[in-house]
């Protein structure tokens, strides 16, 4: 929990929640994120399309440049985003580095340790603190507001 | 016409005299630095980014989750500096803990 950063968002009119997880775990870059939803399966399978343009958006980019830099800072953010794993099976098998858990509240818990934390439904703040407890250190986390409040 | 001279006086002397502590410098929010295009932006107007190589958290402007294609090339940048600026303090830390032999 320690400096850790709270982050209130709203989504922005004509974005889904799956395309803004997508683009913010791609800016993260962290390893270990947990997002907490009422329907895990349906946001990872989601959020997962979203990635894979994410990723072909990436591998255009490296296309198009000729900047030697640029192509090998790419090249290590495709190898990462590739062998980045979406999961919604928490209570089944869940990786020891590299995923994005998509869980319920209760399978959040399994997740040992994360960087990034998604909250995507309202919560109390004891559960939220129950949460926010098992952060790293310098870990944020995104609290999604509804845009209708 | 002079008692509305003094009243309009005395309408000016009180307002004076009311507003002792005039707001001369403009209020600005806190502002924080941007890790991947260097612009200084209200808090209100940023978002988490990446963590930069000494582990700690910055912030991005939302501006930039508008354009994916610009997003990709600041964030494939900004690592590149990130490598290039720290990579000695990688180096160091991994012959630390290097045992040899001799």
């Amino acid at each position: 929990m320690q400096n850790s950063h709270i982050e209130h968002r709203t989504l922005p009119r004509g974005v889904s929640l799956s395309f803004d997880l997508a683009q913010h775990i791609f800016i993260r870059g962290v390893n270990e994120s947990v997002v907490v939803t009422d329907r895990p399966h349906d946001v990872a399978s989601a959020a997962k399309k979203q990635w894979y343009a994410l990723i072909r958006l990436v591998q255009r980019e490296r296309a198009s440049t000729l900047k030697a830099v640029r192509i090998a800072e790419l090249s290590n953010q495709m190898a990462w985003m590739q062998q980045l794993i979406f999961t919604s099976k928490a209570q089944e098998y869940l990786p020891t580095k590299n995923y994005v858990l998509f869980a319920t509240y209760n399978d959040a818990h399994r997740s040992l340790r994360y960087s990034t934390l998604y909250i995507t439904i309202p919560l109390s703040s004891k559960q939220l603190y129950s949460l926010i407890s098992l952060l790293q250190k310098d870990s944020a986390v995104i609290i999604y507001k509804s845009s209708s409040k | 016409m002079r008692a509305s001279k003094t009243y309009a006086s005395l309408i000016m002397t009180n307002y004076t005299m009311s507003q002792m502590n005039f707001q001369t410098t403009p209020q600005y929010p806190e502002a924080e630095i941007c890790s991947v295009c260097g612009r200084y932006e209200s808090k209100n107007e940023m978002t988490t980014g990446p963590n930069n190589n000494t582990g700690e958290l910055t912030l991005i402007c939302t501006s930039h989750l508008r354009n994916s294609r610009q997003l990709i090339n600041l964030l494939a940048d900004y690592a590149a500096n990130q490598r290039q600026s720290y990579g000695h303090l990688t180096i160091l830390r991994e012959t630390a803990d290097a045992k040899f032999s001799y």
